[in-house]
């Protein structure tokens, strides 16, 4: 069995599979013509390129994967950790209004490295929290509300 | 020369100095921390020109891209661990001299071949800037339409490994780019009945997620556990008559080419290191040679990413081309302050062009005085680890994301393009090219239609001028180019060997091998 690029063949499927989206999608849209363009015509074009742009990486890493390097290692706990800290602001800077939201980011976030113990989280949480106060609300000026209906 | 005084009236203003200060200041710290870069804090900081004015967003985003060329190779020399990629190349020499314990000298020269190369870069741009924008005069949607893509596709394919992977990126971008109400039919393209998706898919999410998080989440593990031995004292820095005598012509060799490089889109003050290294090994070689600690090593590419980090300016600002996601997030913060970016922003805005000008001047300027007692600071910035630092960042994203249009749906972008960011790097996907194809995709689309309706559908239309045929007969060239390339037997094992030496130089921990 012939090496194959799994790398390659993975990316180019992704390619492939989201510009084909894109593709069939921008037929809801009128094309119109050549010279009379509507909105559904350059998406169309661009889903079809890249959609021959997807295939030929798979063809690629099907033919020519030897010698591809593999997948390198994902930090998992980092990035299930970051993600949750993006979420976590998202869904309380309304709400709760700044500090909150920035401990939640700030102390989910933290949770990435093992190493970072309860005090070195809340210390930096508190970091976090001084930054960003005086960067934005006070040096920018922006109306962000410390804590929502508080102050 | 009434120019240069027009810019000189811009930049010396009390808020451009002050912006300028800030710029190259985060800029020469970004450049000196391993695992950001000055593309995630201009990212970072692109927010905050929403509200301090053209100018000096401008002075700003470019002090940061300027200044981390500065910084970049600090831990390059101390650390043999890149702050920023374009100081990859510094580290095979300038690390051997700071094992040979001249790390001193090594920083110096460092400072010294940077303010030369960006000070021949500015030269170049004002000596050409004129040449251009008489050209761009006669750009109609044609014209417009081939350089366009001429850009796009330089800077996805060319000098790159993985083109097939730079055009899919850029194919994506482009895409991307159709999400939200079309301009010319105002029909909602790809919202899916979203109302915040109804103006298109916001810069600074995609940027911050792409760029900013997922790099730095994918260098929690490796920028960590170093440690600097030595001391540095100012007098440990002087070099000595002999340094200076071989550093000469690789600066001026550096500076010229760096200048050159950097003006075509799609390379970048990386490429322009690695072209500047590879001509010194062509002359004659001193000792010690060449990869063993020669400041010939360090002098070059400094100087080249520096005249290259100047001149990358010239296409975006004089043409409307960012060559570089740097540069488009540069080409975004013009567009959302109402300035189009292009021929006519010379006559139009000359206060704004010149002043950019001189600012880069005194940028430069700055960073001279500043880097030389800032070298000790550097070295105990360097020795606060990674895991402090990345949570503020983290954070430091939400709120620059939010603070954009107090819309919590851009943090919920940013996490989408957080996730998109990591999943990229997997698949080994350059982020750069989507952000290009991304900005300039909705350009490209109107300058298509726009030539299609006046040719009336006729493809002839987009080759009516001698500049359009000649950038489309580009395109094509350097699409063939590619398609041989991937028929083509093995890659030429020289230019692999160089790219991967840096890297390959190092364990993750940031051990020489």
């Amino acid at each position: 069995m012939r090496q194959v690029g799994w790398v390659s063949v993975a990316g180019g499927a992704f390619i492939l599979l989201v510009c084909g989206a894109f593709f069939i999608l921008s037929f809801q849209y009128e094309m119109g013509s050549l010279s009379r363009m509507r909105p559904g015509l350059f998406p169309a074009i661009l889903g079809a390129v890249g959609f021959l742009v997807g295939a030929a990486l798979i063809v690629n890493g099907v033919f020519k994967g030897a010698g591809e390097v593999p997948v390198e290692g994902v930090p998992l706990r980092a990035l299930v950790c970051t993600l949750a800290a993006i979420a976590g602001f998202a869904f309380l800077i309304r709400s709760t209004g700044l500090l909150p939201a920035v401990f939640v980011s700030t102390g989910l976030s933290a949770l990435s490295d093992p190493r970072n113990n309860l005090l070195t989280t809340i210390g930096l949480a508190l970091a976090a929290a001084s930054l960003v106060s005086v960067i934005f609300v006070w040096a920018l000026g922006l109306p962000l509300p410390f804590i929502q209906g508080v102050f | 020369m009434d120019m240069i005084l027009l810019g000189m009236e811009q930049a010396f203003t009390l808020e451009s100095l002050y912006y300028c200060f800030v710029g190259v200041s985060v800029g020469m710290i970004v450049g000196v921390l391993p695992g950001i870069g000055s593309l995630a804090a201009m990212a970072l900081l692109l927010p905050m020109t929403f509200y301090v004015g053209p100018m000096s967003a401008l002075v700003m985003l470019a002090g940061i891209y300027y200044g981390s060329e500065y910084g970049g190779s600090v831990a390059s020399i101390l650390l043999n661990l890149p702050g920023s990629p374009s100081s990859a190349v510094t580290a095979i020499d300038g690390y051997q001299m700071a094992r040979a314990g001249r790390p001193g000298v090594a920083l110096f020269m460092t400072t010294i071949a940077s303010f030369i190369g960006g000070s021949v870069g500015i030269l170049t741009i004002m000596f050409l800037s004129g040449v251009i924008s008489t050209i761009g005069m006669a750009f109609g949607s044609a014209e417009y339409f081939a350089v366009v893509l001429f850009g796009l596709v330089a800077a996805s394919t060319v000098g790159n490994d993985a083109p097939l992977r730079g055009l899919s990126m850029m194919v994506i971008g482009m895409l991307l780019g159709c999400v939200g109400l079309d301009t010319n039919s105002a029909v909602a393209r790809f919202t899916f009945g979203n109302l915040d998706l109804r103006s298109g898919l916001d810069m600074v999410p995609l940027v911050m997620g792409l760029f900013g998080v997922a790099t730095v989440v994918m260098s929690v593990m490796s920028a960590d556990k170093v440690t600097i031995k030595d001391k540095i004292t100012i007098r440990s820095m002087l070099p000595t008559a002999e340094d200076i005598r071989r550093s000469i012509m690789p600066i001026l060799r550096g500076s010229i080419s760096g200048s050159l490089v950097g003006i075509l889109p799609g390379t970048g003050t990386t490429m322009a290191s690695f072209v500047a290294y590879g001509t010194e090994k062509r002359f004659k070689q001193g000792n010690p040679p060449l990869g063993k600690g020669a400041i010939e090593g360090v002098a070059a590419p400094e100087a080249a990413n520096n005249a290259a980090s100047q001149t990358a300016f010239v296409p975006t600002l004089t043409l409307g081309l960012p060559g570089s996601a740097s540069m488009a997030i540069v080409f975004g913060a013009l567009l959302i302050n109402g300035i189009t970016p292009g021929p006519l922003l010379i006559s139009q805005r000359p206060d704004l062009f010149w002043g950019l000008i001189v600012s880069f001047w005194l940028g430069n300027l700055l960073l001279l005085i500043l880097n030389i007692p800032m070298i000790g600071i550097w070295v105990r910035l360097l020795q606060m680890p990674y895991r402090l630092l990345f949570p503020i960042i983290v954070t430091l994203v939400c709120v620059g994301t939010y603070s954009v249009n107090y819309n919590p749906f851009d943090v919920w972008m940013a996490l989408f393009f957080s996730a998109v960011g990591v999943l990229f790097i997997v698949l080994r996907f350059q982020p750069a090219p989507l952000l290009l194809g991304f900005i300039l995709g909705p350009l490209a689309e109107i300058h298509f239609r726009n030539t299609m309706s006046i040719s009336g559908g006729n493809f002839s239309g987009l080759i009516s001028s001698g500049i359009s045929t000649t950038f489309l007969f580009a395109t094509v060239a350097m699409i063939l180019t590619m398609i041989y390339g991937l028929f083509a037997a093995a890659r030429s094992p020289n230019r692999h060997e160089a790219e991967k030496k840096p890297k390959e130089s190092l364990h993750r921990d940031g051990r020489s091998r």
